[in-house]
């Protein structure tokens, strides 16, 4: 079996565009490597891959092969292509990274000096990631997004927004942190409604307050995750310091990759067990549900005056609803006891009648024993009545 | 020396065999065909609403006379427990020879909005242990206990200890605050009644993401590239898309159960004080005295060891067993290694306590 045959995908573009590109990348390296080696040292040339082509490249070969699979197995390969993209990402922008310090620590004894000014540099960028910063630095803290998209996956789950809803915000309320228009914004927040609709203004009004308050949560907790991105980064400075003391090295895009993703565990994980962290992410839940239960008002208001049912009334049916269910289970479980009363006393009486000593007789009897099921009620409800006068 | 030695060529190497792997795993997930779940034949013996309580057919002829039923979380599904051939607890413990039941809580719906803890706890799971005990024509059943199922049958236990002969406990929360409980952490500011009165049933999909959000570089990263490297073989291929189909196979979760829960266990820690209230009764492990095997997981991340080991010290009984194993709040249940642990031990447990 050849080459061609072995490899399902060979006729499509993509692999060989992808081939021709490593083999021109990987020339166009060698070259540059050889150009900025210093005579006698070790290591690396000056050189970095980039990402974005090979992104591309993987766009356009998934474009002509994701119509040969089915829905579910193109969702899911659609994810893993994301992943895929993000691994790209963050080990381009990583090695881009260190290999910039490399260079610095092959020019230099003190390369430790090196790397603690880079890093601190990364940290003033990631601690700041408005401000202006060098492109490398900047496109960087993208990396650092991961839980702020599963933080927006899972809020849009409760949310009637779309994941993303707020990002298309974005311009509008960097405005809005700016105290003048705040200012603004909560005098006109406070005009009290007047007239026939005062109580539909005074509606939308509240309405916009409390997403704004969401909003400013939600800034509040994306300065948080600045920190964990700034708190992993000394991680992984000790971690590189504790290899290099070692001896060790990093020689795959892989190894380093999963540095960066240990490194981050191990700041968030750090991060979400305080107290902070619990408290700023209680508040961003609560703010966004205030909002959520604000719209289903609104939307109630709607249903009532078309004399539609509300959300309001299906809840009272419903919950009306549980406790008829509750009741009839209890009913239906006494009737279950009381007719096995009934059987055991037509037993007896039964017995007694075909008997005429009987009667002496069974008084000196011992009870019959109940079933399992009719001795449980019984030994239930001594519980509860034990349980009871505990609790009082 | 600095670290960070990659040549460029070996980088480029690097990329091009990750892609070849990438594009080779696609025909890998395109062929592989549905994904079964489930492994040992069942029949259902009991239903009510949306549960439907199974009984599994014995895989050999000596079997424990006292029935075993297994008592899942709400949060996923229950065929974790029997997920595949070989990788199945609930196919160890038939082969250790018991005689196992497992309640299946299907999906609940608005419908089921208003379900208690109390419904749960004294009607539903005590509606399968009187069915049980009826047909097996006995008063005490054994009862094993799956993480919040293990919670919910400790409180059982604890108003019910007439019919519980032998009671195991796995990866199952006690202590909601211990020091290293991120998930508790995260839910302890939250105003629950809001989040109930907002959304009604709690979406599964809003509980997914907020478990993985407790490890999210790993969960939703990394763990999708470690998955490349095993597409080309099928197998593990399957492996893989079978623990995903599991994990985002989740049920929303009844309201007002959900309310209980949260409050009481996780922001309350009421277990622990003897202070939680179902339907008016109030649960004190101490009234266990019957024997209990506690099995918790090392490298749980989801119910910290010391969340579990805490019942020792809550249970009012002298026969306690403790079980570490070496592993996670998943790999307990489908794990090589788990499936020559963790069911023997429990077989033989059961067998020497009758």
């Amino acid at each position: 079996m050849n080459d061609k045959t072995s490899f399902p995908f060979w006729n499509t573009d993509w692999l060989e565009a992808q081939r021709k590109y490593m083999e021109a990348w990987t020339t166009l390296s060698q070259e540059a490597m050889r150009k900025a080696a210093v005579p006698g040292s070790e290591g690396n040339g000056g050189t970095t891959w980039d990402a974005t082509p090979m992104n591309k490249a993987l766009e356009y070969w998934w474009k002509s092969v994701s119509h040969a699979a089915d829905d579910d197995t193109r969702a899911f390969y659609g994810k893993l292509l994301d992943q895929t993209q993000a691994f790209y990402f963050v080990t381009d922008q990583l090695s881009r990274f260190l290999q910039g310090l490399a260079d610095a620590a092959r020019n230099t004894d003190e390369w430790q000096q090196e790397l603690d000014k880079h890093f601190e540099e990364m940290k003033a960028v990631l601690m700041n990631v408005h401000g202006q910063s060098g492109e490398a630095l900047s496109s960087m803290v993208g990396a650092w997004q991961m839980p702020m998209d599963t933080l927006q996956r899972t809020l849009s789950s409760a949310s009637v927004f779309p994941g993303d809803f707020m990002q298309g915000f974005e311009p509008d309320l960097q405005a809005f942190k700016s105290d003048d228009i705040r200012q603004v914004t909560d005098r006109f927040l406070s005009v009290p409604g007047i007239g026939y609709t005062r109580e539909s203004q005074e509606q939308v009004q509240n309405g916009f307050r409390l997403w704004l308050r969401y909003q400013s949560t939600f800034n509040e907790y994306q300065a948080g995750f600045a920190k964990v991105a700034v708190q992993s980064l000394d991680h992984m400075k000790s971690c590189i310091m504790d290899k290099a003391g070692k001896g060790e090295a990093i020689s795959t895009l892989r190894e380093l990759y999963d540095l960066w993703v240990d490194c981050n565990e191990t700041a968030y994980a750090e991060y979400a067990m305080s107290g902070e962290y619990s408290e700023i992410y209680g508040r961003l839940v609560n703010d966004l549900m205030a909002v959520k239960q604000h719209g289903r008002h609104v939307m109630d208001s709607i249903a009532s005056s078309f004399n539609m049912p509300s959300r309001k009334e299906i809840n009272t049916m419903q919950k009306r609803q549980q406790q008829n269910r509750r009741e009839l289970m209890a009913f239906k479980s006494k009737v279950e006891e009381l007719e096995e009363k009934l059987q055991r006393f037509e037993k007896s009486g039964q017995a007694q009648s075909s008997r005429p000593t009987a009667g002496t007789q069974a008084a000196t009897r011992p009870a019959a024993k109940p079933s399992p099921a009719r001795q449980s009620r019984t030994t239930k409800k001594k519980t509860r009545k034990k349980s009871t006068s505990r609790k009082a | 020396m600095f670290p960070f030695q990659i040549r460029p060529d070996e980088l480029a190497a690097e990329v091009n065999q990750f892609n070849t792997k990438l594009a080779q795993g696609f025909s890998t997930l395109r062929d592989i065909g549905e994904i079964e779940v489930g492994a040992s034949a069942k029949d259902p013996v009991y239903s009510e609403d949306k549960l439907v309580l199974y009984r599994f057919k014995p895989r050999v002829e000596q079997v424990n006379k006292t029935p075993l039923l297994i008592v899942y979380a709400l949060v996923n599904r229950p065929y974790m427990a029997d997920l595949q051939d070989g990788r199945s607890m609930i196919q160890g413990l038939l082969d250790a020879g018991q005689d196992v039941y497992l309640i299946d809580w299907g999906y609940p719906d608005a419908a089921d909005r208003y379900l208690d803890l109390n419904d749960y706890i004294n009607g539903y799971i005590d509606r399968c242990v009187d069915f049980m005990r009826r047909h097996h024509k006995l008063d005490k059943i054994n009862l094993l206990g799956i993480c919040q199922g293990g919670t919910f049958s400790l409180c059982y236990t604890a108003l019910h200890p007439d019919k519980i002969r032998n009671l195991v406990t796995t990866v199952t929360p006690v202590d909601f605050h211990t020091r290293d409980d991120m998930l508790s952490n995260l839910v302890r500011n939250i105003d629950v009644d809001l989040l109930v009165d907002t959304m009604g049933n709690i979406p599964g999909e809003l509980l997914n993401w907020t478990y993985l959000g407790l490890k999210p570089y790993r969960l939703m990263g990394q763990k999708y590239m470690d998955l490349v490297n095993m597409l080309d073989d099928v197998d593990q291929a399957r492996n893989f898309m079978r623990m995903e189909k599991w994990i985002f196979d989740s049920p929303d979760q009844a309201g007002e159960a959900f309310r209980q829960f949260t409050r009481q266990f996780y922001q309350e820690n009421r277990l622990v004080k003897g202070a939680v209230d179902i339907g008016g009764n109030i649960v004190n492990l101490e009234n266990i005295k019957l024997p209990v095997l506690n099995i918790f997981a090392a490298a749980d991340h989801l119910v910290p060891p010391d969340a579990s080991k805490a019942l020792r010290g809550c249970v009012g009984t002298s026969d306690y067993t403790e079980l570490e194993f070496p592993g996670g709040h998943i790999g307990i249940y489908v794990s090589g290694k788990a499936q020559k642990m963790i069911p023997p031990a429990v077989g033989e447990w059961l067998q020497a306590r009758g």
